[in-house]
């Protein structure tokens, strides 16, 4: 009815008593709550092994690291004293043995007077105070402040980062012109404030803007001619816009070609103008020449051009040699008589040559010309001396000789010594040819430098390359260089029959003189066809092919069966006419060499550079010896060796950690033991998921323990 | 003895041989001269103010003792009180003497990638930074200083007379020169040891002696009735070896006949290498060999094809053998090698003589050409040539650069004929007779001279080493102490297969190939370890190893063999052709199809 409220209570008290109806819905419910509760599947056996594993392998592995460094450290040591943890030999300070000793004689106590004014410690700090004042450098509060400064740091240039960050990716073009803008009208303004301040930075500066100044005359930057330009001229009739950007970028151009004009305004700048006046010409001069090798094209005061002349010769003699190889393998079929006429030949051509290069070659340590002259006379009584004396002996020698090799001497001689002294007689010929050099000597380079220009031999010399620069070099070895006559003070005694037969022998060995750089030149031709490699010939005659007597075999076979060897490697007396080097590998010193390169080296020349000190007494004073040779492991005879203790190197490590701050480690120890165990700790939470592992938590706590016994130690 | 009393006698001599009209020797400033000085002054100053007050009257010299003492006080007072020394740490080492220390470049340790390898490489530099500057610093410890002859104003060195000298000097050094008149058996070959105490004599006719120069002390003296080539002291003054008309033979101190080596035949010249104990001989017949002392046996008999080696000389860097052949070239050996090493032509005329300095950097050869020439031999080029009026024989370098060359019977010593170009001898003299072997004493200043009529032993200041190794050559070592350096240098006995062109080269790691090793393996062993071995067919019962059957076998094998090396040569040409088709394929026309 009206009014009559009905509670909630009333008419869950009525479903209960209509139960039986409702009781199978409730059991059907319970049952189904029940259903859904199932156990969980066990993982399989492989996957509960790996996880096992896993955790193990970290587990040893963040054990082991432990050691790392104690490895490191064993390693890196120069020497190991095993046992290890041995006290230190040698004499303790006497602090530590003797304590309460005081200093009663007068003596001591002058000692001790003196030991304290140097402030050495005497009582029971075994630190001096210097020591201790470095031990007390920083300080926790020090540190702390230097750590919130850093903080702060960080954050602002973080904050500074973002900021750029963010500008950098506005897109509007209208900020950033306006940008630009401001940056350049800056610029200017830095470059006019510095000119004034800084006038050396304001000169850097401006190479700079005239160095941008050329890259844009050298570009086509803002020429109105690129892609985006053609397309604004295409719709600048109708557009403004266009025709206004168009215009702006031509403006630019402007801008950045115009030539900066500095007024002159500081007086500084006018003494630079002043200093650069003051400068005479010949400063540039040099720069200016194009071509060193011309005089004429040089200045007064520029040097003459000798070097560079002298440099380009021995560059032509690699070239030549280049050539020379070839040609050698040419002159393989000559024979030998060829050989010897064309020696001849270029013996002659040689001398016109070398006769021009000492010309043009600097002498080395000129003669004063009052010596030169003496000398010259020396050599022309000597010479007048041994013509008397042999002419007699020496008329019939002179007749056998052959006629072509008295017109080779001749025109020699004529060619290369004509201008300074009449030849008369075969001999005075093969005289002055020994020494040519000495007559060289004396200055007229001019004249020889005019005739060799007039006959125009360079041009000959050109064209006969190859061989003949070997044997020429040969001969300026032989007799090239400046010889000096001394004036021998004490007179030799020329004892009758020895001394003739010594001239005798003398004279033989001249005239045979020739034959020996030949026979030499032969032997060094031999000597490097025998290094070449041999062409190996497996052609068969008839084989594919009609044989016989008289067919020559196919160029295809011959290019196909013979097998060429790569080129041995150039010969240590390439450039050494007058030597032969023996190429052979001198393989009983190998037996005691090195023959591959130990571990840890990475190229031959750090081994080589690693062991070239020697460490014998020979070479050493004593105490380099025993350093050089100091043994990387030494063992203490009688003592037991034990394996290292972890617990040792742990707390070794902690001291060392610490070992800075020993006041932090009388007043805070407590503090230190927390924030070792929070250390621990912080590792345990990495492998939160192992955490429910016993093994783990157990050695977290060894640990603690360890560091609690240590603390009470 | 001391090292330093042995030092000591060595600097008296020196200076006394340097007495004639040379620089006035500055002695090298010592540490303490300063302070003596400084402390000297102070006590004049000190010695003055006593004057000044009217304390004392009475001479000077009585004065100074006792300001001496109170300086003294006050001295050690004030170092002690804690003033800072002036000169502190070590005392600094001239770059220059660094430099002369210094062995090898430096390892880059910036280019170093592996850490461990720094870490030691690190460690080694250091080491051997300290061992260089303690080699320079201990450096000091050689004070003496060599001399030269300087004539006054207007006089040649060359024509102040050995008489004069000898004169002038100290009579220790006066008796150094001296003659021997020897006129019967005519002229002598010479030899000091490497110590210069003793001497070796060899006179053409056979007569032989040998002696203790600096005491004149006949150690023996005897005439081996045959004709004497040349006669060279063996290690040490015990022994020495006689290269007589046929053999070679070896004789004691006390001139009895150890051996007879017959196996050396024509023997002329003798060189003995001493740190290898090598009897390095040159004979009329062409063949250099080599005789090892220590053990007695032949090490290498070269035959060199020049003909008669009578021109022989020894590198004592590198105990390489120089020989000089009529043909004007010079020719380099080392007993490993059955050709020459190097092979240089140096004279248009016969070699004549050879010399090479202490270094075994330089060589002097004079020829039949009358030209004397100073080669590098480091890079095998010629650096002077002179010429001389009438030639040189007997070239000696002394260990301080001097050079003696002979001509019949004058003597001249030059000075610095490497370096500069010189224009007149250093020194000069005339003995009788033709020279024919001269050779500088070693640590001292004197040029022992074998000729016609004797010997001539002549003073020539400068030529000898003033500081010496007591543990490698002292000439004023004891009976007992030759015989434990005797010991050492058999063990430090260099082998003679070490001897070569560049020694440094042991210290370099081998970059042959393994062919080039390979080809050296199977020639030492006479053959070939590695070789395929041949098939020999097992021996088979019941008729099955009848000849055609083995036969039959064999090439069975033989066909095998063959068919895997032509699959194999045929897969690489296969290789080779698919290859060329890939590269061809892109230039293939149309009627190439039609081509076979």
């Amino acid at each position: 009815g009206a009014g009559e409220k009905i509670s909630l209570t009333e008419l869950l008290g009525t479903l209960k008593k209509a139960a039986p109806s409702t009781v199978p819905n409730k059991k059907q419910l319970k049952s189904l709550k029940e259903a859904s509760k199932t156990l969980e599947l066990p993982l399989s056996r492989q996957e509960t092994e790996k996880i096992h594993r896993s955790v193990a392998y970290d587990k040893t592995s963040a054990d082991v690291s432990q050691w790392q460094s104690v490895v490191v450290q064993n390693r890196k040591a120069e020497q190991l004293v095993f046992p290890l943890n041995q006290e230190p030999a040698g004499p303790k300070p006497v602090e530590q043995v003797v304590t309460g000793w005081k200093a009663q004689t007068p003596l001591e106590q002058e000692i001790f007077n003196l030991l304290h004014k140097n402030k050495q410690p005497i009582n029971d700090p075994v630190l001096t105070p210097v020591e201790e004042a470095s031990l007390k450098a920083m300080s926790l509060e020090e540190a702390k402040i230097r750590r919130a400064e850093l903080q702060k740091a960080r954050a602002l240039q973080s904050y500074y980062e973002a900021k750029a960050k963010r500008e950098r990716k506005i897109k509007s073009k209208k900020y950033h012109k306006v940008l630009k803008k401001a940056k350049r009208k800056e610029i200017l303004k830095d470059f006019e404030e510095m000119r004034k301040t800084n006038p050396a930075a304001a000169l850097e500066e401006l190479k700079k803007m005239e160095m941008a100044r050329m890259e844009e005359r050298m570009s086509l930057k803002h020429q109105n001619s690129g892609k985006w330009a053609k397309s604004k001229a295409i719709m600048a009739k109708y557009d403004h816009e266009a025709r206004k950007a168009m215009q702006q970028q031509l403006e630019m151009n402007k801008e950045l070609t115009e030539k900066l004009v500095v007024p002159s305004e500081s007086e500084e700048e006018q003494e630079g103008v002043a200093e650069e006046e003051i400068l005479p010409d010949f400063v540039n001069d040099a720069q200016t020449v194009i071509d060193p090798a011309n005089p004429w094209m040089m200045g007064k005061l520029t040097a003459e051009p000798p070097e560079p002349e002298e440099k380009a010769a021995p560059e032509r003699g690699a070239e030549v040699a280049v050539h020379k190889e070839k040609d050698e393998e040419e002159e393989e079929e000559e024979e030998e008589e060829e050989e010897e006429t064309l020696l001849r030949e270029f013996e002659q051509k040689r001398q016109y040559r070398r006769a021009e290069e000492e010309d043009l070659l600097p002498m080395p340590a000129p003669l004063g010309p009052d010596e030169a002259i003496v000398e010259e006379e020396q050599l022309e009584k000597e010479e007048e001396d041994e013509k008397e004396e042999e002419e007699e002996e020496e008329e019939e020698e002179v007749e056998e000789v052959v006629e072509a090799e008295i017109l080779e001497f001749n025109s020699l001689i004529q060619n290369c010594l004509g201008r300074l002294t009449r030849v008369q007689t075969l001999e005075d010929l093969d005289v002055l040819g020994q020494s040519v050099s000495t007559d060289t000597d004396i200055p007229d380079k001019e004249s020889t430098q005019a005739k060799s220009n007039s006959e125009g031999q360079p041009e000959k010399v050109g064209q006969k390359g190859g061989k003949k620069k070997k044997m020429i070099d040969l001969r300026q070895v032989l007799t090239k260089e400046a010889k000096i006559i001394k004036a021998s003070i004490a007179p030799t005694a020329v004892e009758g029959e020895e001394g003739e037969e010594e001239q005798k022998m003398i004279i033989k060995e001249a005239f045979a003189s020739d034959d020996v750089i030949s026979d030499f030149l032969k032997e060094k031709k031999k000597e490097a066809q025998a290094s070449q490699p041999k062409v190996v010939d497996l052609t068969l005659p008839g084989w594919g092919e009609w044989g016989g007597v008289g067919l020559k075999l196919s160029k295809k076979k011959i290019k196909k069966f013979r097998i060429k060897a790569a080129a041995p490697p150039p010969r240590r007396d390439q450039h050494l006419p007058n030597v032969i080097i023996s190429e052979k590998r001198n393989a009983s010193i190998a037996a005691h060499q090195v023959s591959q390169l130990p571990f840890p080296f990475e190229n031959t020349t750090q081994f080589d550079r690693s062991i070239r000190m020697p460490i014998g007494h020979t070479w050493n004073t004593q105490r380099a010896v025993q350093k050089l040779t100091t043994p990387k492991v030494v063992t203490r005879l009688g003592t037991i060796i034990e394996p290292i203790d972890k617990e040792d190197f742990i707390k070794s490590k902690t001291v060392a950690a610490t070992g800075k701050q020993p006041d932090l480690m009388l007043t805070s120890g407590d503090k230190k033991v927390e924030q070792n165990g929070k250390r621990f700790q912080r590792k345990g939470p990495q492998k939160k998921g192992n955490q429910k592992y016993g093994p783990q938590k157990k050695k977290n706590q060894q640990q603690k323990k360890s560091v609690q016994s240590k603390k009470s130690a | 003895r001391t090292l330093g009393s042995k030092m000591a006698a060595a600097s008296e001599t020196n200076v006394q041989v340097a007495h004639v009209g040379k620089k006035k020797k500055v002695a090298p400033k010592r540490y303490w001269e300063h302070s003596q000085k400084d402390s000297k002054e102070d006590i004049q100053t000190e010695g003055v103010k006593p004057k000044r007050l009217g304390h004392a009257q009475g001479t000077r010299a009585q004065q100074r003792p006792r300001p001496v003492k109170t300086k003294r006080k006050n001295d050690i007072g004030k170092f002690v009180s804690g003033k800072k020394d002036p000169f502190p740490g070590k005392a600094p080492i001239p770059k220059e003497k660094l430099k002369q220390f210094k062995r090898g470049e430096k390892n880059e340790l910036s280019s170093v990638t592996h850490r461990g390898l720094k870490d030691s490489l690190t460690l080694s530099e250091a080491a051997s930074d300290l061992a260089q500057s303690q080699a320079a610093r201990y450096n000091l410890l050689l004070p003496e200083d060599a001399g030269f002859l300087e004539g006054d104003e207007d006089e040649d060195t060359c024509t102040i007379e050995q008489g004069d000298i000898s004169e002038a000097v100290d009579i220790t050094s006066g008796a150094k020169y001296f003659n021997l008149v020897l006129s019967q058996f005519g002229p002598y070959r010479l030899d000091y040891t490497r110590t210069g105490r003793h001497l070796l004599l060899g006179g053409r006719r056979g007569h032989v002696a040998c002696m203790d120069w600096h005491s004149k002390q006949l150690l023996c003296e005897m005439n081996v009735m045959e004709t004497i080539n040349d006669v060279k002291w063996l290690h040490s003054e015990a022994m020495f070896a006689v290269a007589q008309k046929k053999w070679l033979h070896i004789y004691d101190s006390l001139g009895v006949e150890l051996h007879c080596v017959k196996k050396f035949n024509d023997v002329l010249r003798l060189q003995f290498l001493p740190y290898h104990f090598l009897l390095a001989t040159s004979s009329a017949t062409g063949f250099l060999q080599y005789l090892d002392v220590s053990v007695g046996k032949e090490v290498a008999a070269i035959c060199t094809k020049l003909g008669r080696l009578d021109v022989m000389s020894q590198n004592p860097q590198n105990a390489v053998i120089h020989l000089g052949h009529p043909t004007g070239t010079v020719t380099f050996w080392s007993p490993n090698q059955k050709e020459p090493l190097v092979k240089m032509l140096c004279h248009r005329g016969g070699v004549r003589s050879i010399a090479i300095d202490k270094t075994g950097t330089y060589m002097v050869t004079s020829g039949l050409d009358r030209k004397l020439k100073v080669f590098d031999i480091r890079a095998l080029r010629p650096l002077q040539s002179y010429s001389l009026p009438a030639g040189a024989t007997c070239l000696s370098m002394s260990q301080r650069g001097l050079l003696s060359a002979c001509a019949g019977d004058t003597v001249q010593v030059y000075q610095d004929v490497i370096g500069t170009t010189v224009r007149k001898p250093y020194m000069a003299h005339k003995v009788r007779g033709s020279v024919w072997g001269a050779q500088f004493c070693p640590f001292e200043d004197v040029l022992g001279i074998g000729h016609g009529d004797g010997f001539t032993s002549m003073i020539v200041p400068g030529a000898g080493e003033p500081n010496f190794d007591g543990l490698d050559s002292n000439p004023f070592r004891s009976v007992k102490q030759r015989q434990e350096w005797e010991v050492k240098a058999l063990l430090e006995k260099i082998q003679p297969e070490l001897i070569g062109l560049e020694p440094a080269k042991l210290g370099e790691v081998d970059k042959a190939t393994w062919d080039m090793r390979h080809q050296e393996r199977v020639e030492r062993l006479g053959f070939d370890p590695l070789a395929k071995e041949k098939f020999k067919p097992r021996m088979k019962t019941k008729g099955r190893s009848s000849s055609a059957n083995v036969e039959k076998r064999k090439k069975k094998v033989a066909h095998e063999d063959q068919r895997e090396l032509i699959r194999q040569t045929v897969e690489a040409r296969m290789e080779q052709q698919k290859e060329k088709k890939v590269t061809a394929i892109g230039q293939r026309s149309a009627l190439d199809r039609f081509k076979k």
